[in-house]
């Protein structure tokens, strides 16, 4: 008998890395890791799970840059070229292994598949653009995807309507460029919310959103339900709030359960442990520093340095995901059997993650979800897996409140993205926001070269919008190149407005920034101009 | 963690440094008329220019979480020129005039010659930031005002649904809280909140030995914490308990350790706004020792000046008078 439905939500994001002034660079790697660790994983466990009729339904965020850059030729072309010399390498591997290494030969073998497989789907099954797998998943009703703020900027900090609408309105129409129809929620980057911020959304047609569970524990009036049901804003925009246990289960790094001695290690690399300089520099970037490459041969193991790790069996590994998919359901069906004769109603339990934490963070983790999916499909039948809007139309009339400003950040609210490492960067970010509803306001018709100059203001307030360059700077990894970021954008923006006020514009140095910054190449930059009359 | 969240910066095995540097391979221009050799070496990139200054008037209030806020500010002209020509005589200097809009409190802070500062707040305010100038003769000038910002409430809403069937009991709330796992359970009584090491003689032997009132307060913090109680919890205390409270606070929380620190955090929350209702009954009262850091930022005793007011004063005792926008605010005369 069903007691409760399961929405897990996984929430995939990069920011917007492309430098195609530099042959090789660095920070691209982000987005070449994740697509061999965690989007073709997911992608090829949500089609096996097709392919042999189980019955399951996932929510995905799949952010506008992430797809953006997903799309990208350029990218495309350096990932495939990326993924060529993990191919040729896994081959090496195999003898090597064979030769010198047994012990970490059964894991070269499973390398040596994966490899080869993400160059399968990435080349010939999708053509070099994933996103069509997920849109065809979407198509058939397993996946919802949702949007998130064009570069998941954070709303909360933003110092004017017209630079929060434009965050959502420039999403939905990347989504819609991307997926070929609109989106029906949103993730709001980092769950940051402001009483207020559901209008952009409501006028965006979005009808939900993700929030974090005080959102709603401390929304007005108190929620009945707490967060095991949505509750609507004053605009109509449901929201549904994370549940903080089952969250726990995944993330903790105590008691979560990529902790277990069976996974693999994350920090035994062979890009660090080969021995043999010449046999590896090939596969490091050209400066020859020696990084992650994604071969890892270890398992955590326990407690230990990390010299006494032990070699990682891929087959004990993925017994072990297995073991944790059951014991995950387990909890959920006694979850759910306890909530529901609390609430008078199904309880909805929601439990968002970062899409990477599957795959590149929890290597095993794609596998916990086809297990998962499996097992409740086939033994069990009191928990169903939806999407927050399936609840909606289960259960149309929910509660009314005004939920708690909050995020899911650490503490609760803004202090990952603003502190005294960060609070420097927020005059230059609203000042460029009031500039650009300025140009907008001012120019509402324009063509040919103030045109491209308006559209590529847009896009670089956009990008230094992104929440990532603060977060970084406050996790203090990689802070300098988030510097840089937030500066560079800052810089191109405040020259492209000073040469529209100017009548000067330099079409050579905007030919060169365009070629850069090529996000939203569907912009148009009349989305911030304010309500007022222009000229 | 997000994907660029690399935990290998905190590794301590790790050799690499956190940031790598960008190799320049072909940017580098060669003067091929030069025999200087291009250097092999990596350029950092730090970014390009960004304005020190924009030339405008502009003053942001942004909110950090419940108890912080941020404002930032930029003057487009110096106000002293035009003030020295109007008052040849005066002697001014900036300050910031922080606004609670919710009491109608206002505390004056010494902005000196910054761009920016950082506010103590209260929960659940709303709150707006002025720059202006200050002398004796003249006063208050007000030169710019902020955004207005309000701060999260940081815990469980006062308000239930007027709809019967949303409609729900403090105690079965604290049921539904408790599933949510948000709350450590052990925020919920008073010995969960300050836990006491040692035999349980020698914790009953603590608590007895706590004064009245703070066992008292306790217990109404731990109400609330769990839900039990909605109302503000300064109503619920006598001003015999008030005054005896802060006696004793400096003592008491003297000994907490780090096993405290919920205690702590929790007393940190809710004694300033006691605190700051003793005093209006009070008068004046002594300060020391770390905390008074704490407090008396948000009492307004940093700031440079207390309102430049006489009466009423910073600290508006009845609720009455707070529920009233009164026109005593010099700048709001304007």
């Amino acid at each position: 008998m069903e007691t409760g439905y399961l929405s897990l939500v996984l929430h995939a994001h990069l920011p917007f890395v492309r430098h195609p002034e530099y042959p090789d660079f660095l920070e691209e790697d982000w987005l070449y890791e994740a697509i061999s660790e965690t989007y073709i994983p997911l992608l090829v466990a949500f089609q096996t799970l097709r392919n042999e009729g189980v019955k399951f339904r996932l929510t995905m965020s799949m952010t506008p840059p992430l797809c953006e850059m997903l799309a990208d030729p350029l990218l495309q072309g350096r990932y495939a070229h990326h993924l060529n010399k993990l191919c040729e390498l896994a081959e090496k591997e195999v003898e090597r292994t064979r030769n010198e290494a047994m012990n970490f030969h059964s894991a070269a073998l499973m390398y040596q598949r994966h490899f080869n497989e993400c160059r399968e789907v990435f080349e010939h099954q999708y053509n070099r653009n994933i996103i069509r797998g997920f849109k065809e998943l979407q198509d058939e009703g397993y996946l919802e995807i949702i949007t998130c703020g064009a570069t998941h900027g954070f709303l909360p900090l933003m110092s004017s309507d017209e630079a929060k609408r434009a965050q959502i309105q420039i999403a939905k129409t990347n989504y819609i460029k991307h997926f070929g129809r609109a989106p029906r929620g949103i993730w709001l980057a980092e769950c940051a919310f402001g009483p207020g911020d559901d209008r952009f959304l409501k006028e965006a047609g979005i009808e939900f959103f993700i929030s974090d569970a005080h959102a709603i524990l401390y929304g007005s009036p108190r929620p009945k339900r707490g967060i095991y049901a949505p509750v609507i804003t004053p605009q109509g925009v449901g929201v549904f709030a994370r549940d903080t246990e089952t969250s726990e289960q995944v993330w903790s790094s105590e008691t979560g359960y990529p902790g277990d001695p069976m996974y693999r290690e994350f920090y035994r690399d062979l890009g660090y442990d080969s021995q043999d300089e010449e046999y590896i520099k090939p596969y490091l970037h050209d400066d020859g520093v020696r990084r992650n490459i994604g071969y890892k041969y270890h398992r955590i193991t326990g407690k230990v340095d990390l010299h006494q790790k032990e070699p990682y069996v891929p087959e004990w590994a993925s017994e072990r995901a297995a073991s944790h998919a059951g014991n995950f359901m387990d909890n959920r069906r006694a979850q759910a059997g306890f909530l529901q004769e609390k609430l008078g109603r199904h309880p909805l339990i929601l439990a968002p993650y970062d899409a990477e934490l599957f795959g590149h963070w929890w290597f095993e983790g794609p596998q916990f979800l086809y297990y998962l999916f499996k097992k409740l499909h086939f033994d069990q039948s009191e928990i169903r897996t939806i999407s927050p809007i399936d609840y909606l139309e289960i259960y149309p009339d929910n509660q009314n409140q005004i939920p708690s400003a909050s995020s899911w950040g650490a503490e609760g609210y803004n202090r990952v993205w603003i502190n005294h490492q960060t609070d420097w960067m927020y005059v230059h970010q609203n000042v460029a926001e009031q500039r650009m509803v300025e140009l907008a306001t001012r120019f509402r018709y324009s063509n040919g070269l103030l045109l491209r100059v308006l559209n590529q203001a847009a896009r670089e307030l956009l990008l230094a919008q992104s929440s990532d360059w603060a977060f970084i700077i406050t996790t203090g990894t990689m802070v300098q190149y988030a510097v840089k970021r937030f500066k560079d954008h800052i810089h191109r923006f405040t020259k492209l407005y000073e040469m529209v006020l100017a009548e000067n514009i330099d079409e050579a140095w905007l030919a060169e920034v365009e070629s850069k910054d090529t996000i939203f190449q569907e912009i148009d930059y009349r989305v911030y101009a304010s309500s007022g009359t222009g000229s | 963690m997000p994907f660029f969240f690399d935990l290998s910066s905190t590794f301590p095995l790790a050799t690499r440094s956190p940031f790598e540097p960008v190799v320049v391979k072909d940017e580098v221009p060669v003067d091929l008329d030069s025999t200087i050799e291009v250097p092999a070496e990596p350029i950092v990139d730090t970014g390009l220019p960004i304005p020190s200054h924009y030339d405008i008037d502009v003053m942001r209030l942004l909110v950090q979480d419940p108890f912080h806020l941020y404002a930032y500010w930029q003057l487009k002209d110096n106000p002293f020129d035009r003030l020295k020509r109007l008052f040849p005589t005066s002697e001014f200097h900036t300050v910031l005039k922080l606004i609670d809009e919710t009491t109608n409190i206002a505390v004056f802070f010494d902005a000196a010659f910054g761009r920016d500062y950082w506010f103590s707040v209260f929960p659940d305010r709303t709150y707006k930031v002025e720059i202006g100038v200050r002398s004796e003769p003249q006063g208050y000038i007000k030169l710019m005002t902020s955004n207005a910002v309000t701060t999260p409430r940081g815990t469980i809403s006062d308000q239930e649904d007027a709809d019967a069937q949303y409609q729900i009991s403090a105690d079965e709330y604290v049921e539904v809280l408790r599933e949510s796992h948000l709350v450590p359970e052990r925020a919920f009584t008073p010995q969960g909140i300050l836990p006491v090491a040692g035999t349980p003689e020698q914790q009953t032997a603590f608590w007895e030995a706590m004064p009245e009132s703070f066992q008292h307060l306790m217990s109404i913090i731990a109400d609330v914490q769990a839900g039990r109680d909605y109302e503000k919890l300064w109503e619920k205390l006598s001003q015999a308990e008030l005054t005896s409270l802060v006696h004793e606070f400096l003592s008491i929380i003297n000994r907490m350790s780090g096993d405290g620190e919920l205690g702590y955090m929790l007393l940190l929350r809710h004694l300033p706004e006691l605190l700051r209702r003793t005093l209006s009954a009070e008068g004046a009262i002594e300060v020391s020792g770390p905390m008074s850091l704490y407090l008396a930022e948000r009492l307004g005793i940093t700031a440079s000046e207390m309102n430049a007011v006489p009466s009423p004063v910073n600290f508006v005792s009845s609720s009455e008078q707070n529920a009233k926008p009164g026109k005593w605010l010099p700048s709001m005369n304007n």
